[in-house]
């Protein structure tokens, strides 16, 4: 609809005062807030975490990752496969049964690596990609997430930095489990998306 | 022209409310502006501030009502009403209302500079303190436009933790609106009982006998809700209470109370 | 969305005395209150507020700027970008995305300018079956009404009438049992929408923000349901107003915090996505339609600033009218403070007269908006043009008047009021207060009228100064 192009942008000229002919650069937008924020990243993450109930646990190194799964897994009884993130592919995942791709509708867990995460809202960061397929993030009822302790920033405004590397696809930022209060104003976990999220944080 | 910072010429308005309702309050301002060491004049021009019809979008009317305020008062070194709504027109909505007329404008503006609302003015301008005595519980209703327009909220609390003997309880959510509004009360009266039930509430919960406020609008709306519940909470403008007059009847209150 | 702002009265008086609205705005307040605590311990609101405030006015004063460089760069992403003037265009555009891509079934997001378009509407007259993600939306859908709230639509309803609500509508798919337990009830609504998240075509949503500098949108829900309606489907539509752009993805993060704090109280929502179009793991076509309906008129003038609104709800939240009437007295999509200026300016004057009207100018919605709107000033302003158009009451126009040509003439003026004082002191009778008074009804139905002390404060001051002279 290229006359609704022309006439929407007419009338916004208009509203702004424009003249025929104006070629128009618009001054530099305000100055960026600027925090350095870094201690005690960790810590912080975990606190803020908590408050939407999800755990994190630390290990020592990624070989450790197959057993944190398990263990995970154990007192939970599923049969079927986890989908395993392609990024994740080439960590050690014996004891562990693996279904390497994006999440389908009947797998109950999935385990992906986060592109970072922020400390200050508790916001875990994915990068969508062949690597990271998102609906893995979202369909099953679990979703474990491998972190790295070197991908922890304190404020959002630290992340996007490291974001403009990546001109990539899709961005989601997690705070937590599905919740709604739609029901009755009480807060209820596990509404579209997952109902646990566990984080495995390794160096 | 230099402000004598001892011994100011200040120009009371009145305001149309306490004027016609209850004077009272006008001689409390008098009497407390006279100790803090004012000379107190009040212009025989001065009438309405225009509010009413500004904020029933009669712009026209409004400007007309602020011209003749701003020319009533100009000349002295204050302006000083009280109450926070009216205050709220003269100091933040006059200089809009007459921002297309540069000369009126700037007479505004010079006028805005000058006006006070009563108690920030003692607490603040003229660091005045009380020398009387209350053995009551107060809680204080802060009126909207005075807390949002003017940041009058501490002034009348720090007025009134000098008086002797007085208990300040605070209520919850003292700094909701009370329903009055202006000519909201009137188009809008259940919104509005609603609204000054919850006040009613809030006092009640509070266990204080008396209620004080900054603005008789509201002290109107409180006290009628109040009586109409069968409520004997005493409500007085804080100007009354802090020049010593809660002998008298307070608002709502009859002789044979 | 059918207009209804003409019927507020009635309405209130309906919405005052209805149990279930009541106590369910009760737990509005109480939520309202929990946020403004959230706010208050975040420590970064100010500063993030004045950011957000330079960005929105930056971006407001060159929208044709930004909307151009959105374009582009979502084009090069592989979106297509639709124009819609009006709701009218808007929806042929939407149906005939759908038609062309063959659908079905639609699955949809909470979106207010879906709203606005009247897509609902115009997807079932092309026999498209929808279904709502969001929960709230969802459990209007069954209740067949509007919503009330522009994030939680469904806030209106208490706990009891949505068990009684699910209690009706999945009997028919097999579900005997009478859910109370909230966690239940969840659990069934999930366990059904998770079939339609997966079986639709297309996927419709609203947008947060549109970056310019990428040709990025950002979509926040708490429910996640967001997501899954941008990933699932093949087709996915983003509803938005054109003034939702932003220059930069570092821009949005400023107004994604105080979205979800003044929303919510939380650091960020839940599920906060950035989507760049067709994604490997995303649907095959993206679409996204622009809509302007009466925004290009609001840039022009007094109204610019409420163009800054990010839809927190903070201001309708704390403003005591709202939460005694709840939303549908409003009559339209949008409730509370800035309802009131958006829906005049987008639906007209003449119908809605009463929405810039039924406000005490109290301001406190003012000191909680994350973009410092001066929410009273504009429906002050709504106020004047009803005056000048002459839409205000013919009552209220000769009141004014009269009130203004007497105090414009102070020593009449003193005369009758001296007069009205005594006769209103007298009617009295010595009792303090007056429970009726003739043409007083308004005030007198729920409050006594404190009686004036009898004489003016000119009388006795005119008084005193004589007899000091004497």
């Amino acid at each position: 609809m290229t006359c609704s192009r022309a006439a929407i942008l007419g009338k916004v000229r208009q509203a702004l005062g424009r003249q025929p002919g104006d070629c128009v650069q618009p001054a530099p937008p305000p100055a960026a807030i600027v925090t350095v924020d870094g201690s005690d990243l960790e810590q912080r993450l975990r606190e803020r975490l908590a408050l939407t109930g999800v755990t994190l646990q630390t290990l020592a190194s990624p070989d450790a990752l197959a057993g944190a799964v398990a263990a995970y897994l154990a007192p939970l009884g599923f049969t079927h496969a986890v989908a395993l993130a392609p990024g994740l592919a080439h960590e050690r995942w014996q004891g562990v049964a693996v279904d390497v791709g994006g999440a389908l509708p009947h797998h109950q867990v999935a385990v992906t690596r986060a592109f970072a995460a922020v400390a200050a809202s508790g916001s875990l960061v994915f990068l969508a990609g062949p690597d990271h397929p998102p609906r893995s993030g979202f369909l099953p009822a679990h979703h474990l997430v491998v972190l790295s302790k070197a991908r922890l920033v304190g404020r959002l405004e630290q992340l996007w930095p490291l974001v403009a590397g990546h001109p990539g696809e899709a961005l989601h930022l997690v705070g937590g489990p599905s919740s709604t209060a739609d029901i009755g104003g009480q807060l209820l976990y596990g509404a579209h998306g997952p109902r646990a999220v566990h984080v495995l944080l390794t160096p | 022209m230099s402000i004598s910072q001892t011994n100011p010429r200040v120009g009371l308005f009145v305001t149309c409310l306490v004027d016609l309702h209850r004077p009272s309050v006008g001689f409390a301002a008098v009497d407390l502006l006279e100790q803090a060491g004012c000379r107190v004049e009040v212009p025989q021009t001065q009438t309405c501030c225009g509010q009413p019809a500004y904020n029933s979008g009669a712009a026209d009317p409004a400007r007309a009502l602020a011209k003749q305020l701003i020319a009533a008062f100009e000349h002295y070194d204050y302006l000083v009403a009280p109450s926070g709504s009216c205050l709220g027109m003269i100091k933040r909505h006059y200089p809009e209302l007459l921002k297309d007329d540069p000369a009126w404008h700037s007479r505004a503006l010079a006028l805005a500079e000058r006006s006070h609302e009563l108690l920030s003015f003692l607490d603040e301008t003229m660091a005045w303190q009380p020398t009387t005595a209350y053995p009551g519980s107060v809680t204080y209703h802060d009126g909207c436009s005075g807390l949002r327009e003017l940041g009058i909220e501490q002034q009348p609390r720090r007025l009134l933790a000098g008086v002797v003997g007085l208990k300040l309880v605070e209520m919850a959510h003292a700094q909701t609106c009370c329903g009055f509004g202006g000519t909201f009360c009137l188009k809008y009266p259940d919104i509005s009982a609603r609204m000054a039930s919850e006040k009613v509430a809030n006092i009640r919960a509070s266990g204080a006998d008396t209620l004080l406020g900054g603005d008789l609008g509201c002290l109107l709306n409180i006290s009628g809700r109040l009586t109409r519940l069968g409520q004997s909470v005493r409500v007085f403008h804080t100007a009354e209470l802090l020049a010593g007059m809660t002998d008298a009847p307070a608002i709502g209150e009859g002789r044979s109370t | 969305m059918e207009l209804r702002s003409a019927h507020f009265q009635p309405s209130v008086r309906a919405a005052l005395f209805d149990p279930d609205l009541q106590e369910a705005m009760a737990d509005n307040r109480r939520f309202a209150a929990h946020v403004r605590e959230q706010v208050a311990a975040s420590g970064s609101f100010q500063a993030l507020r004045e950011r957000a405030r330079a960005v929105k006015d930056h971006t407001l004063a060159h929208l044709d700027h930004y909307l151009e460089r959105y374009e582009a760069a979502a084009q090069a992403r592989g979106i297509q970008v639709h124009w819609a003037a009006t709701p009218e265009e808007a929806q042929q555009q939407v149906l005939a995305i759908c038609r062309q891509a063959g659908a079905r079934r639609v699955i949809k997001g909470k979106t207010m300018i879906g709203e606005e378009m009247g897509i609902n509407a115009a997807l079932a007259h092309a026999n498209i079956e929808r279904v709502e993600t969001d929960l709230g939306e969802y459990i209007l859908q069954l209740a067949d009404e509007l919503p009330s709230h522009i994030n939680g639509p469904a806030i209106h309803k208490t706990l009891r009438q949505v068990q009684a609500l699910f209690h009706q509508h999945h009997q028919g798919l097999g579900r005997e049992r009478y859910l109370e337990d909230p966690a239940e009830l969840l659990a069934e609504a999930r366990r059904l929408l998770r079939g339609q998240f997966l079986a639709a075509d297309v996927g419709i949503t609203g947008a947060n923000f549109l970056i310019a500098e990428d040709g990025t949108h950002v979509l926040v829900t708490n429910e996640g349901n967001g997501d899954l309606t941008s990933l699932l489907p093949p087709v996915r539509i983003v509803l938005a107003s054109i003034e939702k752009v932003l220059p930069t993805l570092e821009d949005a993060g400023t107004h994604l915090q105080l979205l979800a704090l003044s929303a919510t109280g939380q650091p960020l929502t839940s599920y906060t996505s950035v989507y760049g179009g067709a994604d490997s793991d995303g649907p095959e076509q993206c679409h996204v339609v622009l809509l302007d309906n009466g925004r290009s008129e609001m840039l022009a003038g007094a109204f610019r600033p409420m163009l800054r609104c990010i839809r927190c709800a903070a201001c309708m939240d704390n403003c005591p009218v709202y939460n005694w009437v709840g939303g549908h007295a409003y009559g339209w999509i949008y409730p509370g403070p800035m309802g009131s200026v958006w829906t005049p300016n987008l639906a007209g004057l003449e119908d809605t007269r009463d929405l810039p009207n039924a406000c005490t100018l109290n301001g406190r919605c003012k000191e909680v908006c994350p973009l410092q709107i001066p929410l009273p000033d504009m429906l002050r302003a709504l106020r004047e043009q009803q005056w000048q158009r002459q839409l205000t009451p013919a009552g209220t126009r000769l009141g004014l008047r009269l009130w203004a040509a007497l105090a414009r003439r102070p020593a009449l003026y003193h005369r009758l009021t001296a007069l009205l004082a005594c006769v209103l002191k007298l009617a009295a009778r010595g009792r303090g207060r007056l429970r009726r008074l003739p043409l007083a009804g308004a005030w007198t139905a729920e409050r006594d009228l404190p009686a004036p002390q009898g004489a003016t404060f000119q009388q006795r001051w005119q008084r005193q100064q004589k007899e000091k002279r004497q």
